[in-house]
């Protein structure tokens, strides 16, 4: 066992090797003519979300459109990243990398060590600047300090005031946090002003709080620091985990930004936006400098790789410095260009990034068994529905968080969004579904009353509103329409008469909206969405304050389902009777149960099909068990109804163990081939179910062969051969170690006998003889001193001594010589038979339980000015990019 | 000169002193060099007369190469000379750099890729005393084309080289050894300033009518100009459409929000706009768009929106109207206040009166283009032929680069005499909200919309709200979208829905219903083309999908005008036929297949869809 110590201690002897290694000569900044024009290279990544391991993913189309492919899956890999990056600095005489934030959390790796593996790999791209992000914060401020006071790069938040340090209240981060830093690259200074994240950490947006941290405005603090820096450092930027639509704000309200590179929404700006800075001239209009805003995406998918070419300002905007003496380093943008780089299985591993990550990958594996396959789906099970509509995974999650053993409740909800990805079809493992929830969430219960619960899913109709009507929990129990439409025009009146809903989002408002005047119509009736929940009547009453009492609802036809029934005397609570009759013209009848308290009625299955439930109509008064996640019943997303519920319980059990379970009790896939009648019980190859578990179960494990033997020299040579960012062929694998047991025999004894004895006197004598060109191969022909490696594969008395020890050693004779990656191959298909015949066939359905109703203009003539304020992103959130910030 | 030259025989002597040998190339990576070869190049152009353009006179948006000197008929070119030479980071003249060189325009394009130094310049220079070029003589000839605004060009050097005897330059050596890394240098012209920006330099491909926006994957900037008026001309649940009143063609724009857009109204005067150009399915349209309008309504209101409040909150705080507090804006508020922006200096030099204002920030939409037969007729003749779809089932649209259609997409269209789908079937058997390619759901929809019938897929209908609709001949085929949310028209209002027993699938018979007119926003589109990200990829793709579907968004209720009388005929047929059992023959099959009503209808349904369960009738018993 590789125990964590250990791992830290190889990290330590590596990177202290390689800040030794390094041949560092500045350049002073005197040096540059700036006049000449000067090239800054930028590298950006954020988001990262502990994506430190390359990770499978259905690719959306704007994926595609980026120039994803789906067929080089797996995507990501900081290793990877780090052969791209490695080659655009070593090409670039200027260069920088910042990071907006948000490195951790996502991922098991995360789970499982906190975040150390994230900053170690960080330290190993070299990264310069790093902004700190709201999931940073995750594992609390101590684990932060302790990982991010091992960073080799700066750690930036100018937007936090920290807490004074006093006594025993001691905030550590204070240590490690700077508001900027100004990178000296070959003699060209940028600095770097980094904005961190406060508006996905409600806790910290008001005053005195837990984390010790007062946010301060924005604007004021880059203007300040623009204003401090502009004397000391060439070129000014600004790194932000701020969000788009802040990004934007502070470009336009400030001066002096060169360039801006965000994160947090997890999308790419391909092009960058181009924003107007606020720069003003002396009569005071509008003089702006453009400014390019960088947004590179999330999870290691891309690189962000931006060039710009800076000239002197005095040159570029000569009509600024008339009166001035030239100041030549002080720089501009004049030009820029940006590529995403995708990052994909067609680009090789940095091999010494992948040594360093070899121990914790395999430990993780071992630790976690991530490799356990949990059941198989056999088809993707998307987290979002259609149109806003019920999610396959959303409703199979819970309706098992509903039926968990001593939970058994009424009704549940989860937050959509705490659900992070597709399970996509083929074999369920448990690492898929840490990817479908990172969090370390439990399942919680409480009583609700009736009305308790209206107010919930009101109060989830109002989130949804702006996120396309796309519903932001996960429902069981209880199906309901998300009338957005209505949501939508009351948000918007409420805002015409001149008052923000958000702030007011309590039932008084409602009650505002229905008696103000202004919004009368001609017969002095109130708009048609407020519903009358009383009328007082003055003549028995002459003291009512008022006629009538209103209300208002986002969310409709509120049911709860109970079990099946075949009649309505089937449904404990159906009052025989309760029905409403009517006699149509041409003789039928009509009945109808909206009246009813319970009654049996169809309910669509798309797995299922028909069949019929009691579905009883919620009663105020009544009171409901109600099963959720511990996040939401602390009052989550703004679900504060459940915050100070007082009959709230913990079951301690995490929402992934509730799947999992759930899973593994599923009906077998072969138990399922009995459900189509064509099958046939002698040939198992008529149950099409059970052979695409076979064949995709069969893909799993042959490319999971690949990467456990990853670490074999040659085989990873060979899988890069043709693809490999050089281009150079296959016959460069041929000297390379392979993993057979034959082999390590004789690598362990002689291998590195060889090496100290030949290799290095012969390489050097090597480089030696290329450098003066006299180097020839076989042939004569010179053979330039770049080659030295390859003219020593053959003939040196390195490699005669390797052959010679290989051909010999009669120890090894009895090993194997097949390679653990041929013999892990040959398995998968039979290890795929074996594990069809008894997982889980994972099946979800959709059977209409949220009905979303999305906003129209029904009235676009009537002058109405609509008012939503999307903020795109958070739209962009509801359509499935990427969801989690 | 002071010079700290660290070589590679240096590094290596320290690499091999720690005997680490991995660290050799962390040791190149690390490294900060002195560089003593070329760090950047000092480009200058010689445009015809001098003339850089200014904001004032900006240069015309060149739309084409000249070809021997002369610019294609109906065209604009624009050929500039460019020369170049390489100087150190210290600003010294090189005249040792002799290669080959990359040479683009940002933004646009130019008619060369490269340029090749010869004794450290590009053209005929005249020299100062130490041989350091001054003054540009002649240069090499170059072509613009698609250049607007700000535009300047590069000179670079980006590509690697051969190493000799694994030699480079300053040591920059690849880490096989084999090749130079490049110098990165770079250099660019002076500003040249183009026409800004218009709709139709965005939408019109003079190379390739319906092909991609020549400023694809540029950042588009729209903003007001004098006689380019911009206005809102409809607002859809994923974005907005604008037009441009200055140009009669290529004149429109989706601009994609996602969700549907903060406080913009149809009729505002657009001051700007600007967002990444993008083709979705082949449509183009901005993505992640910024814009600035006016209203005629909260332009001239007396009391804006609430505006930030000076003092100790500082900017950025806005007072609540109700209780009075002052507090940090909300995203809606700033959103706001960046929204609404006044562009009237562009045309007046004076302020406006409020009624002037009022006037001014409301422009009367364009009446909407008449979409002739003739125009619609070109889908015909390639429904005929049968274009395959992307899933393999035959979808009847426009054929690729014969489009008549693109230049109006976008813009609001009106067609008349329209018939609508009578006919809707689900063929989403697994329930997924997608036909799945290949399958026998996609042979379910390709019958569904094959030639001669008047059938729209069900699952497509719930998953985009579009449905398909005819001209009265039959001959030309339009989707209708979001008519359930813009308009309130419910396309199955009236329809008799069944389970088919025989597949299990549900299916939808409507009344005859025709429109008089039909009024929209255009969208040209190619089904399933999303992850292309671009036209070409997309008819390049292995679907090769050679129609373009045409659809038209509407904006207000009264954009569907139903023909009522004919409606109200049909429909009581509808009904007659449905609930008279003594009609016909198959009494019974008339009951479950609801509207199937003769036993030619029956026979024929039957061939169309044949039941998965033999036991079940062909034909009327």
């Amino acid at each position: 066992m590789v125990t964590t110590k250990k791992l830290m201690s190889l990290w330590a002897v590596l990177m202290l090797g390689s800040s030794l290694a390094s041949c560092t000569t500045e350049v002073e900044s005197d040096d540059i003519d700036f006049e000449s024009g000067i090239r800054l290279t930028v590298i950006h990544t954020g988001d990262i979300h502990s994506r430190i391991l390359p990770y499978d993913m259905d690719l959306m189309a704007t994926d595609e459109r980026l120039g994803m492919t789906q067929a080089n899956e797996p995507f990501g890999g900081i290793a990877r990243a780090a052969t791209v990056i490695r080659k655009i600095r070593s090409q670039a005489q200027h260069s920088v990398h910042v990071d907006s934030g948000d490195i951790f959390q996502g991922a098991p790796i995360f789970n499982e060590y906190n975040g150390e593996v994230e900053i170690y790999a960080a330290n190993y791209l070299g990264m310069d600047a790093f902004i700190i992000g709201n999931h940073e914060f995750d594992n609390g401020v101590q684990n932060l300090y302790d990982k991010l006071s091992k960073a080799q790069f700066t750690i930036l938040a100018a937007n936090y005031q920290w807490k004074p340090t006093t006594g025993n209240d001691y905030l550590p981060l204070k240590d490690v946090a700077r508001p900027y830093t100004i990178i000296n690259t070959n003699g060209l200074k940028v600095a770097v002003i980094g904005m961190a994240n406060y508006s996905s950490m409600s806790s910290s947006t008001y005053g005195d709080n837990s984390l010790g941290i007062t946010v301060l405005e924005n604007i004021q603090v880059v203007q300040s620091y623009l204003d401090l820096l502009k004397n000391d450092a060439n070129i000014l930027t600004m790194v932000t985990h701020l969000g788009l639509g802040e990004d934007e704000d502070v470009i336009r309200k400030t001066e002096g930004l060169d360039v801006v590179f965000g994160g947090h929404l997890h999308v790419v700006l391909n092009p960058p936006k181009i924003i107007p800075d606020g720069r003003v001239d002396e009569n005071g209009e509008p003089d702006p400098k453009m400014v390019p805003l960088v947004h590179s995406g999330a999870f290691m998918k891309y690189v962000g790789h931006f060039d710009g070419v800076f000239y002197p300002d005095y040159l570029v905007r000569p009509e600024l410095h008339r009166n001035l003496v030239d100041q030549p380093w002080d720089l501009t943008l004049v030009s820029h260009k940006y590529e995403p780089i995708p990052i994909e299985s067609t680009i090789k591993d940095d091999a010494e990034l992948t040594l360093l990550l070899e121990p914790y990958e395999r430990e993780l594996a071992r630790r976690l068994n991530l490799r356990h396959i949990v059941g198989y789906a056999p088809q993707t099970l998307k987290r979002f529905g259609t149109g806003g509509n019920d999610s396959p995974l959303g409703n199979f999650l819970a309706d098992l968080m509903i039926m968990r053993q001593r939970v058994e409740a009424d009704f549940g909800a989860t937050n959509s969004l705490g659900i992070r990805t597709d399970v996509n079809q083929g074999p369920v493992t448990n690492d898929q579904l840490y990817n479908v929830f990172p969090f370390p969430n439990t399942l919680a219960s409480m009583f609700l009353s009736g009305t308790e619960v209206w107010s919930l899913l009101d109060y989830n109709t109002y989130r949804s509103m702006n996120r396309g009507c796309q519903s932001q929990i996960q429902v069981s129990g209880v199906r309901y329409t998300l009338d957005c439409h209505t949501a939508k025009r009351v948000v918007d009146d409420y805002l015409n008469l001149g008052y923000l809903f958000e702030y007011q989002y309590r039932t008084d408002a409602f009650k505002e909206i229905c008696t103000n005047p202004k919004l009368r119509d001609a017969n002095n009736q109130p708009p048609s969405y407020c519903e009358i929940t009383w009328k007082n009547d003055k003549a028995l009453d002459p003291y009512a304050a008022s006629d009538t009492i209103y209300n208002v609802h986002f969310a409709k036809d509120v049911k709860f389902v109970r079990g099946k029934c075949t009649t309505h005397t089937d449904c404990p609570d159906y009052a025989p009777g309760c029905e409403t009759v009517t006699l149509n013209t041409d003789g039928t009848v009509t009945t109808n149960y909206d009246k009813c308290v319970s009654s049996c009625q169809v309910i669509s299955d798309t797995e299922i099909g028909d069949y019929k439930a009691c579905i009883d109509t919620m009663q105020p008064q009544w009171f409901y068990k109600f099963a959720t996640n511990n996040y939401m019943a602390h009052g989550g997303s703004g679900f504060s109804t459940l915050k100070y519920n007082t009959t709230q319980k913990d079951t301690g059990v995490a929402l992934r163990e509730v799947l999992i379970d759930g899973i593994e009790k599923q009906r077998t896939c072969f138990d399922r081939c009995f459900d189509d009648p064509t099958f046939d019980p002698s040939n198992p190859g008529t149950c099409k179910r059970l052979q695409n578990c076979k064949d995709d179960t069969a893909a799993f494990e042959a490319r999971w062969c690949k990467q456990l033997y990853k670490y074999s020299e040659q085989e990873v040579c060979l899988a890069n051969a043709d693809t490999s960012i050089d281009g150079t062929g296959p016959s460069r694998c041929a000297g390379l170690s392979k993993t057979t047991d034959y082999e390590t025999c004789l690598k362990g004894a002689y291998f590195q006998y060889c090496h100290n004895k030949f290799y290095e006197d012969d390489i050097q004598s090597c480089y030696a003889q290329g450098e003066a060109g006299i180097l020839v191969d076989a042939k004569g022909q010179p053979v330039p001193g770049g080659q030295c490696e390859t003219a020593l594969a053959g003939g040196s008395e390195y490699s005669r001594c390797v052959d010679q020890y290989l051909m010999q050693y009669p120890q090894c004779a009895g090993y194997s010589t097949v390679s653990e990656y041929d013999k892990c191959l040959s398995d998968s298909a039979k290890k795929a038979e074996t594990i069809c015949r008894d997982i889980a066939c994972f099946i979800a359905s959709t059977d209409g339980r949220q009905n979303p109703q999305r906003p129209r203009n029904e009235n676009l003539d009537d002058d109405i000015p609509y008012s939503n304020g999307p903020a795109i992103m958070e739209a962009l959130q509801a359509a499935g990019y990427d969801a989690c910030y | 000169m002071r010079h700290n030259k660290h070589t590679w025989k240096s590094c290596l002597a320290l690499v091999t002193c720690l005997a680490v040998a991995p660290l050799m190339l962390s040791c190149v990576e690390k490294e900060t060099h002195h560089y003593t070869g070329v760090h950047s190049f000092i480009v200058k152009v010689t445009p015809p007369g001098g003339n850089f353009g200014t904001a004032n006179a900006p240069l015309t948006f060149p739309t084409a190469f000249s070809e021997m000197g002369q610019c294609p008929e109906d065209e604009t070119c624009y050929d500039v000379s460019v020369g170049a030479y390489a100087v150190d980071i210290e600003g010294n003249f090189l005249p040792d750099f002799n290669e080959t060189v990359h040479i683009n325009a940002e933004p646009g394009r130019l008619s060369l890729d490269t340029v090749t130094f010869t004794n450290g310049v590009v053209g005929t220079w005249t020299r100062d005393a130490s041989g350091k070029p001054e003054t540009l003589l002649s240069g090499v000839n170059v072509g613009m084309r698609y250049t607007h605004g700000s535009t300047r060009i590069w000179v670079e050097d980006t590509d690697r080289r051969a190493a000799i005897n694994g030699i480079c330059p300053n040591d920059r050596i690849t880490e096989d050894l084999r090749y130079c890394e490049p110098t990165m240098a770079s250099g660019v012209s002076e500003e040249f300033t183009f026409q800004s920006q218009t709709i139709k330099m965005i939408q019109y491909n003079p190379e390739q009518l319906d092909g991609d926006s020549p400023l694809l994957k540029e950042y588009g900037q729209l903003k007001a100009q004098k006689g380019h008026d911009l206005v809102v001309t409809n607002i859809v649940s994923t974005g907005f459409y604008i037009t441009d009143l200055g140009d009669p063609d290529y004149n429109s724009l989706f601009i994609f929000t996602y969700s549907q857009p903060a406080r913009v109204e149809i009729g505002d005067r657009v001051c700007e706009v600007s967002g990444g150009v993008a083709e979705y399915t082949g449509m183009t349209q901005l993505q992640f768009p910024s814009w600035g309008i006016q209203n005629k309504e909260r332009s001239t209101a007396e009391d804006t929106d609430p505006a930030p409040e000076d003092g100790d909150q500082g900017v950025g705080s806005c007072v609540d109207k109700k209780t009075g507090e002052v507090r940090p804006c909300t995203d809606e508020e700033i959103e706001a206040m960046n929204a609404l922006v006044d562009c009237s200096d562009v045309y007046y030099d004076r302020q406006l009166t409020k009624e002037e204002k009022k006037a001014f920030a409301y422009i009367e939409p364009p009446e909407p283009r008449v979409l002739s037969p003739e125009l619609l007729a070109l889908k015909a003749a390639d429904s005929k032929a049968g274009a395959t779809g992307l899933d393999g089932s035959k979808l009847r649209t426009n054929p690729v680069q014969t489009n008549a259609l693109e230049r109006l997409e976008g813009s609001v269209v009106t067609l008349q005499d329209i018939r609508l789908s009578t006919e809707f079937i689900n063929c989403d058997d697994n329930g997924n909200s997608k036909i799945e390619s290949g399958s026998a759901e996609a042979e379910c929809r390709t019958k569904c919309q094959s030639s001669g019938k008047r059938c729209t897929e069900l699952s497509n209908l719930e998953s985009y709200d579009q449905w398909l609709a005819w001209t009265l001949d039959g001959n030309a085929e339009i989707s209708v979208a979001s008519s359930t949310l813009i308009a309130d028209f419910d396309i199955l209002a009236g329809c008799y829905s069944w389970i088919d027993p025989g597949t299990n699938r549900k299916m939808m018979r409507c009344p005859e219903r025709h429109l008089k007119r039909l009024t929209g926003n255009l969208k040209q589109i190619l089904p399933g083309c999303s992850g292309a990200n671009s036209a070409s990829a997309c008819y390049a793709s292995k679907f090769a999908p050679a129609m373009v579907m045409s659809v038209i968004e509407p904006r207000i209720k009264t954009d569907l005008v139903p023909d009522e009388v004919y409606n109200k005929q049909a429909e009581a047929a509808f009904q007659r036929c449905i609930s008279d059992t003594r009609s016909n023959g198959c009494l019974e099959t008339c009951k479950v297949y609801g509207g199937i009503c003769t036993c030619d209808d029956f026979a024929k349904y039957r061939q169309d869809y044949p039941p998965t369960d033999p036991s079940m009738p062909l034909a009327c018993p």
